[in-house]
């Protein structure tokens, strides 16, 4: 299985069928009360979730339901030419289509006249965003501890020179000829997100449909994991935080307190 | 801000903490929260650091891209700092926050621009025509008080691996950006009377104002703001000065 194309070869060595490493943490920040950090490929990407909460704002509420409202942002260092900061047609579209695909997850008839703020924050982009973000910010609803009906797990799927490959890279998406992100409800199996452009053929669509539902199988397991590894039997007593996986001549630097000497207001303690 | 019977407790237990010289943290008042700095963490940044202070963390993204100059400075490169005070970093962000984030970006933008670390003559391509745009953008991931000091020195450690993306715009090879000595941003925020370095949100909270404070190695002001909606006597602003000034080199000594 692993073998599928391998005489054509991809651009960054891997075979068809085959994800980029993926690295997910679930409870990350401090403040938000539900969070992940996500690094699929060289996307990194951090989901805070506030609520279930009454929104500070004045807006319209559904009496049945809480609004689950996703808020997709791209850091202006995150892609090659700096984006400009703010909100774009893109990024409107996405936070709508990641919205829809959340309601899903969250049983969000027991939270009636609430919203739930879902924000990304692209760090670095590598193409799959929405997908990497889709998984994330599931991960990061569970960390809230909402009740939910599962995760949803999302993975890409391109058509690159006819042949239809897993999770296409940046030059994949570049340059390929189709782009679909799948996003499924793993427990259920329902779709959630689907969206595609370019060109697939007639055979080609259920074969691409069939392998992103699998690929989203592998994605939850590594979810599952996440949680697993915050909350599961050797729950570690303080996580600490992940590291951001680094390039070049990465450097740490560490200020400890101990080291910093009190400059004044030590004669005040007793 | 709530003022729930509960918070009005805290803030108080905050402030006679902050009267007897103690904090809630067991810091001293006049010291600093654990810094931890990852630097080169942003592939397509030109250069990037990733700051926690504490329970505060941002990421900073520097960004060379070529641009025209002022007419008025033919020979100068131009930039820009913005910071995004994302909804994620607090619950209190779930609102404009624009005069804020515009706030903190302007007086982290003056103090790196007048300590000199950056020449802008250095990033003059061609004069009148052709110059570098410096982009730094920073991006709050979790608020606990303090992102001008943290802004700051996501900042100057961005820079630290700057380079000239030469390459990438058909230029020749990219090369490191010469760099001058890095200013340090000192804020204090004046609780019971007393002056506190590096507060958190919940100190900033209760606080009668702040004072901020860009000192450069040779121990020149090169950037001040007040805020806060506080007021300081003629002498907490001497004593702020002269605490700035001890506290940078502690700093400095520490990032070396």
């Amino acid at each position: 299985m692993a073998t599928r194309g391998a005489e054509q070869g991809r651009t960054d060595g891997r075979s068809d069928d085959e994800i980029r490493p993926v690295r997910l943490h679930a409870g990350v920040l401090n403040n938000a009360h539900g969070s992940a950090y996500i690094e699929w490929g060289k996307n990194k990407i951090m989901v805070g979730v506030y609520g279930p909460r009454r929104p500070s704002r004045q807006e319209p509420l559904r009496s049945d339901r809480a609004l689950v409202r996703c808020t997709y942002n791209m850091a202006p260092f995150s892609v090659s030419d700096r984006k400009r900061p703010g909100r774009d047609r893109r990024s409107l579209e996405i936070s709508k289509v990641l919205s829809e695909a959340l309601t899903n997850a969250v049983l969000v008839e027991r939270f009636p006249r609430t919203v739930i703020d879902v924000n990304v924050e692209v760090l670095e982009a590598d193409a799959g965003t929405r997908c990497a973000a889709l998984t994330a910010a599931s991960v990061a609803l569970a960390d809230a501890g909402l009740q939910m009906r599962g995760l949803v797990s999302a993975c890409a799927v391109g058509v690159v020179d006819g042949r239809i490959v897993l999770d296409p890279s940046r030059d994949e998406d570049n340059f390929g000829d189709g782009d679909m992100p799948v996003g499924i409800l793993p427990s259920s199996g329902e779709i959630v997100l689907l969206q595609m452009d370019g060109a697939l053929g007639p055979d080609q669509f259920g074969e691409a449909l069939d392998l992103g539902v699998e690929a989203c199988r592998r994605i939850h397991v590594l979810q599952r994991d996440a949680l697993l590894e915050r909350y599961g039997q050797e729950r570690a007593s303080r996580i600490e935080k992940p590291h951001f996986s680094g390039y070049g001549d990465m450097d740490t630097i560490i200020m400890d307190d101990e080291a910093d000497p009190p400059v004044w207001g030590e004669e005040a303690i007793r | 801000m709530s003022r729930d019977p509960e918070t009005i407790m805290r803030s108080q237990m905050v402030r006679d903490l902050i009267g007897t010289g103690r904090r809630r943290d067991d810091r001293s008042l006049g010291q600093m929260r654990p810094l931890v700095v990852e630097t080169d963490v942003i592939a397509q940044a030109d250069g990037s650091a990733r700051v926690r202070l504490g329970g505060t963390e941002l990421v900073v993204g520097a960004k060379l891209m070529p641009s025209s100059p002022y007419p008025d400075h033919p020979d100068e490169g131009v930039m820009h700092t913005g910071i995004r005070l994302s909804p994620l970093a607090s619950p209190s962000f779930d609102r404009d926050m624009d005069a804020e984030a515009t706030e903190i970006a302007r007086v982290v933008d003056r103090g790196i621009r007048h300590s000199g670390m950056i020449d802008m003559k250095h990033l003059c391509i061609s004069p009148g025509e052709r110059v570098w745009g410096l982009y730094l953008d920073i991006h709050v991931l979790d608020h606990d008080g303090n992102l001008f000091d943290a802004s700051t020195l996501g900042i100057v450690l961005s820079l630290r691996g700057l380079a000239f993306p030469n390459s990438r715009f058909g230029m020749g090879e990219d090369r490191p950006v010469p760099l001058g000595e890095m200013p340090v941003t000192l804020t204090f925020a004046k609780v019971a009377g007393e002056l506190i370095l590096d507060p958190t949100a919940e100190e900033e909270g209760v606080s009668d104002g702040r004072i901020t404070m860009t000192i450069d190695p040779r121990g020149w002001v090169r950037a001040v703001q007040l805020g806060g909606c506080g007021h300081f006597t003629l002498e907490e602003v001497k004593r702020a000065h002269q605490l700035a000034r001890s506290s940078a080199e502690v700093v400095r000594g520490s990032l070396r």
